[in-house]
């Protein structure tokens, strides 16, 4: 229950962790993988299972793993390490896993850091309110420890004023070129946004000083709660980082599904102002993306919600989210084919689609099916299957670097 | 207030009228009760008018009335097999009703030579049909021991305690828990006492007696309990005293209770106080990681809880007629508690509450009017409590285990993560009717009504408004009721000569409910009614006077509670599909002494729970919650236990449960995997071994000594689910299982050891009380991996004013 609550508190404060994590990247030779699968819905409880290789098969977790008290929402693969946002017993931090003899150990823990993203082997940054509310804190991923902080207070201080009155990081942070970016909302006493617009501040990661707030006019989740195996934001090799929104927030509701991509330059202080696709025009009213965009050799993809979301969510269960790519150039958006399409409830995958290997997995989650598609942007054509879970729901492919 | 005002007055009305219809006292009423040397209500025992046929039978309290008797001078006598004999003489004028108790030896006989047919009452009850389990805290009286460890004490219930005094408490019997257990007092839902008689509060001094309901319930209990009950049975005076007692503990813990009892002289008229009083800090020491402030690493410390005191006081009187041609009872009562509780931690241990505390408070007054007349017996209760409970967690500040703390600019209020200034004001009207029949020599039909009608308003300060009608209101201003009416019907009937005796239960469960929900868009869910039938059959045979076999079967349904259909109005969706859990509850026992000279006896009993649309919160989405229908579960399991009186003074037990609870049925494919898998978080197999010693006369006449040592055993649990196949086995390691770090995911096996002694003086009503919890100084957890305190002490003075010789004052060793 307070995990929930927490959820629900990180939910209504802030929107998006995602992090430019390698394993959005096209990994090297000799790579290693860890599964991450659901296996009780009621409470996010899952088993992370190494793997040598991406399965072709049915994967059974009763054949044993690493297990985790809440996997729903995930951390993000760095190099050889996992960096997850829960500890085993599903509490807040960073919590580190390596693989040892192809075995799942722990490596290290930072406690209620509540987002975080990697620059390097020797510098990170995360958000821990119980430290400032209105810092950013300063870790290194080798040794999992806090070497300092940023403080933000005198950006923050200039909204954060009467009637505001929760503060939030929590949404989406993320190290591109030599910058990091990171999403602050403020909320009033309804857990509703505070602004009308969308604050994101950059930070230069050499010298660790704020350089500016870029402000969108429109109050954004930039992202899914946190939902670091969502990615929602991807780092192109076109030297973008494309930043996707779930829901659109006022100061009296605050998830009114309206799917729009932006897209900042790595190292730019402002939003490309040639750049926004926005979903509702392709499905005709309020679009929803389960997952994603997420970049690869000049295309997007997502998981896309093929009608309308209706305003009350009434519709939202419905069996219609298929996987999705969209042109970066010419703005087309189009549906993929060979995937049965997913539904999005609480037995249900929130995972957005991963590049590995030059190829685009997409998590399918159904009644009838969990487990992987796969997209071949270079042959086209239709997905296919890759491997399903014999029981279990997908929610992440870690792809480690050999040590 | 006035609706309760009415509601007494006219049962009132209505019971003296059916009470007098039936009324045949023409000539003298004989009554009184018979106990034995130690208080206990004696079953079964003849009294008789010698040279008549006229006599009676001590019932289930060791009360007997003999009717209609001739005015005269008679000779009464008192007979059961392995008692003595008493006689007196009396004389009876025309209209008397003569209160006429009785105190009774057993016999000097050796044991093997008689069959002993007078029971204590708890005996008569727990070989009733309906397995119930009896606990007789009247011998507990001047230990300090508390209620978790006595039931703790009986095969097949298991309650835990998040930590110290005052701390959450769950009770699990024969695998189900939480709302599948309902709580009474005295035959009555607890709803109206809030939590006064919580378990992990209630001094032991406040009860008589604690019944444990075992899935099946007689109609009397009139409550959509799924899994089973307890009963709180009060105390019972029966002559002029003062009892008070006073202990103090470990982390400065105190309590004291005071309980007394006047009967105006030549008359009918009694007055009664109860009350108790508990403080405690709870700051005992335990082992977990602590954050270093620089690096943020963590080490694993040894800390001290620092804010999780209690501080609880409770207080009722009564004033009422007894043994009256009114009425056998009636008595009119005012109760009050108040109860603040600190609150250290949440779900992550690593950071601890250094302000969050909650307090409740109620004034209830009741009424209760019992009345036997012919073949007829009536019961009725009837109450309104005004209850107020607040929840306050508004600090910005931010605590480590040291208690230091810190207040980070632009921190947000509320440190479990909501800030929250809830006030909640409850009234609530409890009333029930039950009405006994001896239709027959051979058949007892029960009738029974249970009322409870609740309507809450209050406020969350910090709160999120929700939209209604346009505009933004507070969730739990709007105001939430909730009226459940539950009916039961019951046919108790014997053959062969009272060897088989037959149980029949059929319940009516029916709810209106309505409160501000919302769906995914806010909105007033309807005003919601929920009807449903339950039926139940249980049976007992009697073999020999030592040996007997009983089968107990219920069909039940707990409807759900309305934050349960409604939600929180704010993150946890109201859904107004939500069906009523429904089980099957099944219970076979057998119980036998087990040597010619009873000293053991061993019974063994069975169960199986079929619960089917079990109501789970479930994750909705990332955002929100909802209560859902979602598991069934299968439970099969059997619990022994050995008694035996090993000589004249020492006496134990041992017993074991294994309880076998698992998910079953699941449909969607991705879980599929957890079919079979066993439920989480409750352990599956445990047991207690205990040794008392009692010995009188030891150092000076009409002295005594008790003691007892108690151990208890738990076996790991998991409290995640995993599947069968990954499950480890009974008393198996888990250096070889498939999850790596499983042992992250269970509650380790437990072993803990109670001692204690008490000493009654010579010549003063006093009694010493030293008790040792823990003795092993193990790690014990209850809840997840939140430690329990280690070993410690309790030490309690008790001192009884009572107008007969202190050592007769039966009701309280």
């Amino acid at each position: 229950m307070n995990k929930l609550k927490m959820m629900s508190v990180i939910a209504l404060t802030g929107m998006v962790a995602i992090s430019c994590s390698d394993d959005d990247t096209v990994p090297q030779a000799g790579n290693n993988f860890v599964l991450s699968v659901v296996t009780d819905a009621a409470n996010g409880a899952g088993l992370l299972m190494a793997k040598d290789a991406i399965p072709d098969s049915a994967v059974n977790p009763e054949n044993g793993g690493f297990a985790m008290g809440q996997l729903r929402t995930t951390g993000y693969a760095y190099k050889d390490a996992i960096y997850n946002d829960t500890n085993d017993a599903g509490e807040p931090g960073i919590y580190k896993l390596k693989l040892e003899n192809g075995q799942i150990v722990e490596d290290g823990e930072i406690p209620n850091a509540r987002i975080s993203a990697i620059k390097d082997e020797n510098k990170g940054y995360y958000w821990n309110p119980d430290l400032s509310p209105k810092a950013i804190q300063i870790f290194n991923p080798s040794t999992m420890q806090r070497t300092g902080s940023i403080d933000l207070s005198s950006i923050v201080d200039q909204y954060a004023v009467e009637g505001t009155q929760n503060l939030s990081f929590e949404n989406f942070m993320a190290v591109a070129g030599d910058k990091l970016y990171t999403q602050f909302t403020l909320t009033n006493q309804d857990r509703f946004t505070a602004y009308d617009s969308s604050f994101i501040a950059v930070i230069n990661t050499g010298s660790d000083e704020f350089e500016k707030l870029i402000i969108y006019p429109q109050a954004y989740l930039f992202g899914y709660f946190g939902l670091k195996n969502g990615r929602y934001v991807s780092l192109g090799d076109d030297g973008y980082l494309y930043v996707s929104t779930w829901a659109a927030l006022t100061a009296t509701s605050f998830a009114f599904p309206r799917a729009t991509i932006l897209r900042i330059k790595a190292g730019d202080t402002e939003f490309d102002p040639n750049f926004e696709i926005r979903l509702d025009d392709f499905v005709g009213g309020p679009s929803l993306m389960l997952g994603g965009s997420t970049y690869s050799n000049g295309k997007l993809y997502t998981r896309l919600k093929t009608e309308p979301a209706a305003p009350d969510f009434s519709n939202i269960t419905a069996q219609e989210i298929v996987p999705c790519e969209i042109d970066v150039a010419s703005k087309e958006v189009r549906l993929l084919s060979g995937a049965p399409a997913s539904t999005f409830g609480n037995t249900s995958c929130f995972s957005g689609p991963q590049v590995i290997q030059g190829k685009v997995y997409f998590p399918v989650s159904n009644p009838e099916f969990q487990g992987y598609y796969v997209y071949d942007p270079v042959a086209g054509g239709a997905l296919k299957e890759v491997f399903s879970f014999q029981s279990g729901i997908p929610s992440n492919i870690f792809v480690l670097e050999d040590q | 207030m006035r609706k309760l005002l009415k509601l007494i007055s006219s049962t009132l009305l209505s019971s003296s009228l059916l009470a007098n219809s039936f009324a045949q006292d023409k000539n003298a009423v004989i009554e009184g009760r018979v106990t034995n040397t130690k208080g206990e209500s004696l079953v079964g025992l003849a009294v008789q008018l010698s040279g008549t046929n006229i006599g009676s039978v001590t019932g289930m309290n060791g009360k007997y009335k003999i009717r209609d008797v001739t005015p005269g001078e008679y000779e009464i006598v008192i007979s059961g097999v392995g008692f003595d004999q008493k006689k007196q003489y009396i004389k009876l004028v025309a209209g008397q009703t003569l209160i006429l108790n009785f105190q009774i030896d057993e016999g000097s006989v050796e044991l093997d030579e008689i069959v002993v047919t007078g029971k204590t009452l708890e005996q008569e009850k727990s070989e009733q049909p309906i397995k119930v389990d009896v606990i007789n805290t009247k011998k507990l009286q001047a230990l300090s021991i508390t209620i978790p460890q006595v039931i703790n004490q009986t095969a097949g219930v298991r309650v835990r305690q998040s930590s110290g005094i005052g701390s959450e408490t769950t009770i699990n019997i024969n695998g189900l828990q939480g709302n599948a257990i309902r709580f009474f007092r005295d035959d009555i839902p607890l709803d109206y006492l809030g939590r006064a008689f919580d378990l992990s509060l209630v001094p032991i001094r406040q009860l008589g007696a604690v019944e444990i309901y075992k899935g099946v319930l007689p109609a009397a209990l009139g409550a959509d309990a799924l899994g089973g009950a307890v009963n709180f049975v009060s105390r019972e005076f029966f002559e002029n005293q003062l009892d008070v007692s006073y202990s103090f503990g470990s982390f400065n813990s105190h309590r004291a209770s005071l309980s007394g009892y006047w009967k105006i002289p030549n008359s009918s008229f009694f007055t009664q106080v109860s009350s108790y009083y508990v403080s405690a800090d709870n700051d005992y020491q335990f082992r977990t990681e602590v954050i270093d402030e620089a690096t943020q690493t963590l080490s694993e410390q040894t800390v001290r809880r620092f804010h999780d005191g209690v501080e609880s006081a409770f207080v009722e009187l009564k004033t009422g007629i007894r043994d009256h041609s009114f009425a056998d009872l009636f008595e009119v009562s005012y109760t009050k508690f108040d109860h603040q509780k600190e609150n250290q931690n949440g779900f992550n241990i690593k950071t601890p509450f250094g302000q969050v505390e909650g307090n409740e408070k109620f004034d209830a007054i009741s009424a209760r009017y019992k009345k036997h007349t012919g073949k007829v017996a009536i019961d009725l209760f009837g109450a309104f409590s005004d209850q107020n409970i607040t929840l306050t967690d508004t600090s910005r500040r931010v605590y480590d285990w040291f208690g230091n703390f810190t207040v980070p600019d632009g921190a947000s209020r509320g440190e479990s993560g909501d800030a929250a200034l809830i006030d909640l004001n409850f009234d609530l009207l409890v009333g029930r009717v039950l009405l006994n029949y001896q239709a027959l020599k051979h058949l007892k039909i029960s009738l029974s009504h249970n009322i409870t009608d609740r309507e809450r308003t209050g406020s969350n300060v910090f709160g999120a408004t929700v939209n209604f009608e346009g505009e933004r209101v507070d969730p739990l201003s709007f105001p939430a009721n909730y009226l459940r009416n539950i009916s039961g019907l019951q046919l108790e009937s014997s053959f062969l000569n009272q060897k088989l005796i037959h149980i029949v239960t059929a319940k009516r469960y029916h709810i209106s409910t309505s409160s501000l929900s919302r769906s995914f868009s806010i909105g007033v869910t309807p005003g919601f009614e929920e009807e449903n039938y339950g039926f139940g059959s249980s049976v007992k045979y009697l073999f020999t006077d030592k040996v007997f076999a009983r089968a107990s079967y219920e069909r039940t349904t707990r409807i759900p509670e309305s934050g349960e259909y409604f939600g929180d109005g704010q993150f946890i969706i109201g859904n107004p599909a939500l069906k009523p859990e429904q089980s099957d509850n099944l219970n076979i026992g057998f119980s036998s002494v087990l040597d010619s000279r009873s000293h053991y006896r061993l019974e063994i009993n069975g169960f199986y729970r079929k619960t089917n649309d079990q109501i789970i919160l479930q994750p909705l989405f990332l955002l929100f919650s909802q209560y859902q229908n979602q598991n069934n579960a299968r439970i099969l399991g059997v619990e022994t236990s050995l008694k035996t009186t090993l000589t004249k003074r020492l006496s134990g037990i041992v017993n074991f449960t294994y309880q076998d609870a698992r998910r079953v049925d699941i449909a969607e494919a991705s879980q599929i995997n957890l079919e079979k898998s066993r439920i989480p978080y409750q352990p599956y197999f445990f047991s207690t071994a205990s040794l008392n010693y009692n010995r009188e006369n030891l150092f000076a006449k009409n002295d005594r000594l008790q003691a007892f040592a108690v151990y208890n055993f738990v076996e790991k649990f998991i409290f995640d689910p995993i599947s069968q196949s990954q499950e480890p086995g009974l008393f198996q390691s888990v250096d070889n299982s498939n999850i790596s770090n499983l042992e992250d995911f269970l509650v380790p096996t437990q072993h803990q050891i109670d001692v204690g002694i008490t000493y009654r003086l010579s010549k003063a009503p006093v009694w010493v009380n030293l008790e040792v919890n823990n003795v092993l100084n193990n790690e014990v957890f209850d809840f997840y991996r939140i430690p329990k305190p280690l070993r410690n002490y309790r030490i309690k003075i008790r001192y009884l004013l009572s107008k007969n010789d202190y050592k007769n004052a039966n009701t309280n060793e």
